[in-house]
């Protein structure tokens, strides 16, 4: 017996197997169920009974196939005619049941058919209730006909009715409707449908029908067609793959499976053409096999009819209805409520064409779309429907949609115009989520908003935009399911995406070549965020220090990983271990004891393929040896066949893994550096922070507990006559706490480091350049300015400025709106606009020149105003006198994290900006020169021949008299600081040191305070002035830099 | 009326723990299960009456992608990817909703994952019920 025919044979036995416990489960469930759940039960008996038939008379089990089809003729009654299930009947299947279950197995067993005689009791008992079910039904219906006669006129409407419910079910059962499609002339002599089996039209039927082995030929059965256009695509698919990998593997048993299929079904011609195949193919006859399949395949419009290649004619039915539809909505949008007779119309040829191929979320958003009650409504169905479609062309080829519409472009093209207000949208929503003001409305408005963004990157072809955009709606889609917020971190980097993008499209449009770096950053991001989130190291690391196989590669769970992690830092031993289970339960069942003793633990798994059979490479981790653990495994699977340890890993350590991120490829991939490293970097200092902080705890402890009088007591009591030796036990317990004094001090100091760390860390993530709003802005000004009729330019300057997200995204949102005010009217807006950008201490300075002719109307202004003051800020507006408009917008910097130098100045500390700093210096009091003015001496600092430049005293103005003026043998040291040309000397007592600190607002009296712009904490628990570098430069912009 | 789930696993063991672990929750039943996509689709054409599809990727003869790309044309039932490597970020996870995947659910460990029901019992539960609910 043959491969195939050997499989075909288990392939019966487990569709029998399944059927039979349909059935029964159907049967018991009708003994006791309520009347609406009947129907549903009986049409799945009936099913049940239509396979085992089916299946049977494909092998040719005539008696089985009698039998199961009497069976179905019963059923049949009870579904379509109306007899009433009676507990006869009830019985009787149940036995039937019994019966064909003892008929499947011994079939299967034997590989043939049963004897007749066994069962030719039930097969009369069948008969017989057929019959008198039959007869009864012929006198009602005699009676009904008569009584009908009387009102012809009404039946006929009732007729009707039924008829037009028949039509417009969306999903036919295929067992039901047995049609005829035309092109079956083309491979059946006898086009006419299966005559199916009615006992109410003709009684004596079922008496003539055992057994039946020349009935219609499956090829007319819909159902049987679909499964053998399934296995004409899966035949193909294998010669396909076949090809690439120019192995000859599995192909003459997919081609004879699919031979004996059409022999079965009487597919005449598809029998020619594979019989013309070479019996035992090679290679080199791939391509003719492939060509003669698919040529067939398209050429046969019966087959398919029933599978995805029914498609390209599917287009061309609705591409009408779509049109309309397209068009309603256009005008629908434009404020003209669509005809909806028209609306109908389209709908309904929508719905029957999509119901016709069982397409049921095509059909369901038709109708959503003739539910819709407004323009929003209608737009956001339209887009379903769009997008439903666009899941049906995914299914097929590009060559087959040539001559159709292409809703997949539709959708696309839709979304790329109107992607600027989309990412607008999701910014709000984004904003909505950062608040936790959602509902559930927003987790759906914020997947679609997703996807619409995913879709405009598709018709720009940016692949990984695209393809971000769907980790993205994964990561939120998995936190929403959870019924969890999004953390941060997710936020995070959906902002990013969300302003990446803007300058993405920008330059899309601009005609230029899009950065796009940062999305592949963000893609990074997104990859890990799972694992930060977890709070474990990212996999990749995992994978660089084990050097696991490719085949392992992005398959690690958090936990996995977590886990994997644990195991190295017990110095456990790792290795793959290929495990043949799937088919032997209890040799799985071995393994899984295996691994929950906890002798080995699996830490993943992965599966391989051999052909169809699914075979599984195991990550073990254990404490036991190469050695031991063959053994172990050889318990299990004496003969090697099952279980074979494929190869014992070798860990490299942390440091030896960071140095080969960037190993070639064939090892696991190099992750490069990214932001996302940032994250994992604060993950790692937050980690050193706690281990620190718990080990200085522990410090403390042992000091606090240590009791200082008693140890002196002992001593001297030990002592008492000895001065000497006492006071050397003294001096050594004073030197033991004086060096644990000492290392205290020197953790908490490594603590301070960290934590300055992470606060740099964390502000990274926060920041964006200024560039991100100041480039869509420039373009938007020049699309805006062509859309009216007019060309306008925006320049701006500060687009290297480092400012925080939210700052960026309130920016935004209030010069965006006041921009396009600006520009909509094209005779008196402005042609040339400046914006510039620039950081001052603690707040954000810009300013936006324009040369328009009237000025901004006040109520844009006005709502500037009120936004800007909601952050704090300030707006001024005032006129240039060479014409047009100056609006100035300072925004406050809530937090600044800057590198400071930290000074000491008459016993106050202050911490100077790194980023003003020009020099440090401890120059010859000769240098310091007395100038008279009219505010009095004021004192100069000579820096070289040519320069000079003004000393401040930090808290008074000028100093009046520099300490080393007092005593020339003090050398007075000086900060020099620079702001663009100005310069300026303050003397300091003393440079306490370089650190980030994190500079707070000034807040109530402390606003008062001349030339701070703020607070900081430094780590060694002082508070430090943050000195403004603008407010001593600027003041002296009248009077320093004199150049000599 | 539990709601009926299909599972869509080559791993005979895994359709044995996802199967068993289904039996704890009385509103969800195991109405069909299905060794591959092909399988899958074959059940469903023949009237398998389903309201969930928890569905592995990586399997023999049609895996769970292509099965997704065609079973979500004819059937509303919800569908849930349980596979090893639908990790967060991962691109299979971005790929499975591209094609339109109702919910994505990350085994624990690795494609045969014994610890399902510990590890990622609750987030399972808490989908399915979210699926159904919406």
């Amino acid at each position: 017996m043959s491969d195939e025919m050997d499989e075909i044979w288990v392939l019966y036995a487990d569709d029998g197997a399944q059927a039979m416990d349909a059935m029964e489960t159907a049967l018991l469930s009708l003994q006791d169920c309520p009347p609406e759940d009947a129907p549903a039960l009986v049409a799945a008996l009936f099913r049940a009974v239509h396979t085992f038939k089916g299946n049977s008379r494909v092998l040719g089990l005539e008696t089985v196939e009698s039998r199961a089809h009497l069976a179905e003729d019963l059923i049949g009654l009870v579904r379509d005619q109306g007899v009433t299930l009676d507990d006869e009947i009830l019985a009787l299947l149940l036995e039937t049941s019994d019966r064909f279950r003892e008929m499947l197995d011994e079939t299967a067993r034997n590989r043939a058919d049963v004897d007749p005689a066994s069962t030719e009791g039930l097969l009369e008992r069948l008969k017989d209730k057929i019959a008198r079910c039959s007869q009864a039904l012929g006198e009602k219906d005699n009676a009904e006909a008569s009584a009908s006669e009387t009102d012809a006129d009404e039946q006929a409407v009732t007729l009707d009715e039924e008829d037009e419910l028949q039509v417009s079910s969306p999903v036919p059962d295929p067992s039901d409707a047995v049609e005829t499609h035309p092109a079956t002339a083309e491979i059946s002599e006898t086009p006419s449908s299966e005559p199916k089996l009615s006992v109410a039209e003709n009684p004596s039927s079922a008496d003539n029908r055992e057994p039946q082995v020349s009935g219609p030929k499956l090829s007319e059965d819909a159902a049987y067609l679909a499964i053998f256009n399934d296995m004409v695509q899966e035949a193909l698919a294998k010669l396909r793959t076949a090809e690439q990998a120019r192995s000859i593997d599995g192909v003459g048993k997919a081609l004879a499976r699919l031979d004996h299929a059409a022999r079965q079904l009487g597919l005449e011609l598809w029998r020619d053409v594979l019989s013309a195949l070479p019996a035992e193919p090679q290679i080199g006859d791939l391509d003719e096999i492939i060509e003669a399949i698919a040529g067939l395949a398209s050429s046969c419009s019966d087959i398919a009819a029933v599978g995805p290649e029914m498609a390209p004619d599917f287009f061309q039915q609705i591409s009408e209805a779509l049109a309309t539809v397209s068009r309603l909505g256009l005008e629908y949008t434009l404020g003209t409520t669509p005809d909806r007779a028209t609306l109908e119309e389209a709908a309904s040829t929508l719905h029957k064409v999509s119901g016709q191929q069982g397409y049921v979320r095509v059909a369901s958003a038709v109708r959503s779309l003739t539910a819709a009650e407004d323009a929003v409504a209608f737009r956001h169905t339209e887009l379903r429907l769009y997008e439903e479609l666009a899941s049906v062309e995914a299914t097929v080829s590009d060559e087959s949609l040539s001559d159709s519409i292409s809703p997949r472009k539709l959708l696309q093209k839709w979304s790329a115009d109107h992607v600027l207000d989309t990412l607008d949208d999701l910014d709000q929503t984004l904003e909505k989520l950062r608040a936790g003001k959602t509902e559930k409305a927003d987790h759906r408005k914020l997947e679609q908003l997703i996807r619409l963004v995913h879709y405009a990157c598709g018709h720009f072809r940016l692949e990984i935009a695209s393809d971000l955009a769907m980790s993205i709606l994964d990561l939120f889609s998995r936190t929403h399911m959870r019924g969890e917020r999004p953390d941060a971190i997710l936020l995070q980097i959906a902002r990013g995406f969300t302003d990446t993008l803007v300058l993405v499209f920008d330059a899309v449009r601009e005609g230029e070549e899009p950065n796009t770096e940062r999305l592949e950053e963000l893609f990074r991001e997104a990859a890990d965020a799972g694992f930060i989130g977890a709070g474990t190291v990212s996999a990749s690391a995992i994978e660089r220090r084990l050097g696991l196989p490719a085949e392992f590669h992005k398959v690690l769970s958090p936990e996995s990983t977590r886990a994997a992690s644990i195991a190295l830092d017990q110095g456990m031993n790792f290795y793959i271990l290929r495990a043949d289970i799937n088919s032997d339960d209890v040799l799985a069942g071995r393994l899984f004891d295996l691994i929950g003793s906890g002798k080995v633990q699996a830490l993943t798994n992965v599966t391989v393929f051999e052909g169809d059979k699914t075979i599984f490479d195991f990550l073990l981790a254990s404490a036991l040896d190469e050695v031991e653990l063959t053994e172990t495994i050889a318990v299990l699977d004496p003969e090697g066949r099952h279980l074979v340890l494929l190869k014992r890993l070798a860990p490299v350590s942390q440091i030896q893994s960071e140095g080969s991120r960037d190993a070639p490829e064939g090892g696991p991939a190099p992750d490069p550096q990214s932001s996302m490293e940032v994250s994992k970097d604060i993950l790692e200092q937050l980690g050193e922070v706690a281990a620190g902080q718990a080990m200085l705890q522990n410090m403390l402890g042992d000091l606090s507990n240590s009791d200082l009088s008693e140890t002196l007591d002992t001593i001297l009591r030990q002592n008492p006559d000895d001065m000497r030796a006492a006071r050397q036990a003294l001096r050594a317990v004073g030197d033991q706490l004086t060096e644990q004094l000492r290392e205290i001090t020197q953790l908490g100091t490594q603590i301070l480091g960290h934590l300055s760390e992470l606060q740099q860390l964390t502000a990274n993530l926060r920041t964006r350049a200024a560039a991100t709003i100041l480039r869509p802005l420039a373009a938007m000004v020049s699309t805006q300015a062509r859309n009216n009729g007019f060309e306008a330019v925006l320049t701006t300057t500060g687009s290297e400025e480092a400012l925080d997200v939210t700052m960026l995204h309130c920016l935004r949102n209030t010069l965006q709106p006041f921009l396009q005010q600006r520009l909509a009217q094209p005779v008196q807006a402005p042609r040339r606009l400046h914006m510039a950008i620039r950081k001052q201490d603690d707040q954000v300075s810009i300013i936006l020149d324009d040369d328009g002719a009237i000025p901004p109307a006040p109520e844009m202004v006005a709502r500037m105003e009120a936004e800007i003051l909601q952050q704090g800020g300030s707006v001024r507006m005032i006129r240039r006198p060479e014409g047009g408009f100056r609006l100035h917008l300072f925004v406050p910097i809530n937090l600044v994290v800057l590198e400071g130098m930290v000074v000491e100045a008459r016993q106050t500390k202050y911490v100077v900006p790194v980023s003003a700093i020009r020099s440090i210096l401890q120059p010859d009091p000769a240098a310091l020169v007395s100038v008279s003015g009219p505010d009095g001496t004021g004192w100069w600092l000579r820096l070289n021949k040519e320069e000079l430049i003004p000393v401040q005293e930090i808290s008074a103005g000028r100093a009046p008299s520099p300490a080393c003026q007092c005593n020339p043998d003090l050398k007075q040291i000086y900060v020099i600081l620079s702001l663009e040309e100005n310069c300026v000397a303050l003397p300091v007592d003393e440079l306490l040191g370089q650190q980030l600190v994190l500079s707070r607002p000034l807040r109530g009296v402390m606003t008062g305070l001349r030339r701070v712009s703020g607070v900081a904490l430094l780590s060694r628990g002082d508070v430090a002035m943050v000195l403004s570098p603008d407010s001593f430069c600027v003041s002296n912009t009248g009077a320093n830099l004199m150049r000599h | 009326m539990p709601h009926n789930v299909m599972i869509v696993d080559d791993a005979a063991m895994m359709r044995l723990y996802i199967a068993s672990f289904i039996k704890t929750l009385p509103d969800f039943k195991v109405v069909a299960q299905a060794a591959n996509g092909q399988e899958a689709l074959d059940k469903l054409a023949n009237g398998a009456e389903v309201d969930l599809i928890l569905l592995d990727i990586e399997m023999p003869v049609m895996d769970g992608l292509e099965f997704l790309r065609h079973a979500k044309l004819k059937t509303q039932a919800k569908v849930c990817m349980l596979s090893s490597v639908v990790v967060s970020g991962s691109p299979h996870a971005a790929k499975a909703r591209e094609l339109g995947a109702d919910a994505v659910v990350a085994k624990p460990s690795g494609t045969v994952s014994h610890d399902l029901q510990e590890k990622t019992g609750d987030e399972l539960t808490k989908t399915m019920r979210a699926l159904m609910a919406a």
